[in-house]
């Protein structure tokens, strides 16, 4: 048996957001796509075909869902859904910034681990997917910090918090060259 | 037609030579498995291709709609359809983080309790 493994619930930074809907806009009006733009947006096509649930921040959705961005956002949204902000969110935010994160960098992982979906009765996501190569990278870099940090974070938290995941860094190029159908 | 499966222990799913049949499947077809609250589907790679373009035809066409009911009215931030596309990348990123901000202050968030049978998403997935 072989296994492709695609994330099923992605929390996209906005830069991706933003790249695919310039893109949407593009190909509804017949022009070329630059790279990052295809990208963004086949990455997003494709994790939508795969059943993935991809999340936006309720900041990001609230910038979007205003009247004089709805034309163009509009046909994107009905495919998001929102991560709600769980408790520790900022907690765990401000320890990433300690660990050298941009503040909002630090909230699109926090939100990774402690953002909730009552739908689905889940918090965290699989995956953050980023154009951001430099957060990627001190992400990865830093990894085992991290990770005994956040070890050491929910370990003194109750249930359902110390069971709190942290997600995988992956960049909509390396995914779209995984996805390649 | 709808049939009924098991599962054996050790995981395999045998699949009726009929429901085969039907799905033009055959020995060796990889499979998508998509498992989701309340549905788990099995999709081929074409039946995934065509969804994938399904997805970005709907989208096209809702754009489409969208865009031809405002006219020639601002379509994203007060500009224009042609002022947005002759954004260069930074004057957009500038803008981008500029109504994200607006966002941040217009919002006050405020955490909630997760309910104690929530999961992670990553655990819901094993």
């Amino acid at each position: 048996m072989s296994t492709t493994s695609l994330p099923t619930s992605c929390r996209l930074d906005k830069n991706v957001v933003r790249e695919a809907l310039r893109g949407l806009v593009r190909a509804t009006l017949g022009m070329p796509l630059p790279p990052r733009q295809g990208t963004s947006l086949g990455v997003v096509h494709a994790l939508i075909a795969h059943g993935g649930l991809l999340y936006i921040t309720p900041e990001l959705w609230h910038l979007l869902e205003r009247p004089a961005n709805l034309p163009i956002a509009s046909p994107f949204l009905s495919y998001l859904r929102v991560l709600r902000p769980g408790r520790y969110l900022k907690r765990w935010g401000r320890r990433l910034t300690e660990e050298g994160f941009s503040h909002e960098d630090a909230m699109i992982l926090s939100y990774a681990s402690f953002g909730f979906d009552a739908l689905e009765k889940t918090f965290g996501v699989e995956s953050v997917l980023t154009n951001d190569l430099r957060m990627q990278d001190r992400y990865v870099h830093g990894f085992p910090r991290i990770e005994a940090r956040f070890a050491r974070m929910i370990r003194q938290l109750k249930a359902p918090y110390q069971q709190a995941t942290l997600p995988d860094v992956v960049n909509a190029e390396e995914l779209w060259a995984q996805i390649a159908l | 037609m709808v049939r009924t499966v098991v599962i054996r222990e050790t995981g395999e799913l045998v699949l009726p030579r009929e429901t085969l049949e039907e799905s033009h499947m055959v020995a060796g077809t990889e499979l998508v498995v998509m498992a989701r609250a309340g549905q788990t589907l099995l999709l081929d790679r074409v039946q995934v291709r065509r969804r994938l373009e399904d997805i970005g035809q709907q989208m096209r066409e809702g754009l489409r709609i969208s865009l031809a009911r405002v006219g020639r009215d601002a379509v994203f931030a007060g500009l224009s359809l042609g002022a947005y596309l002759a954004l260069s990348e930074e004057e957009e990123i500038a803008l981008w983080d500029r109504l994200f901000k607006e966002a941040e202050q217009e919002l006050n968030i405020r955490e909630h309790d997760i309910p104690p049978d929530f999961v992670p998403a990553r655990q819901k997935r094993r």
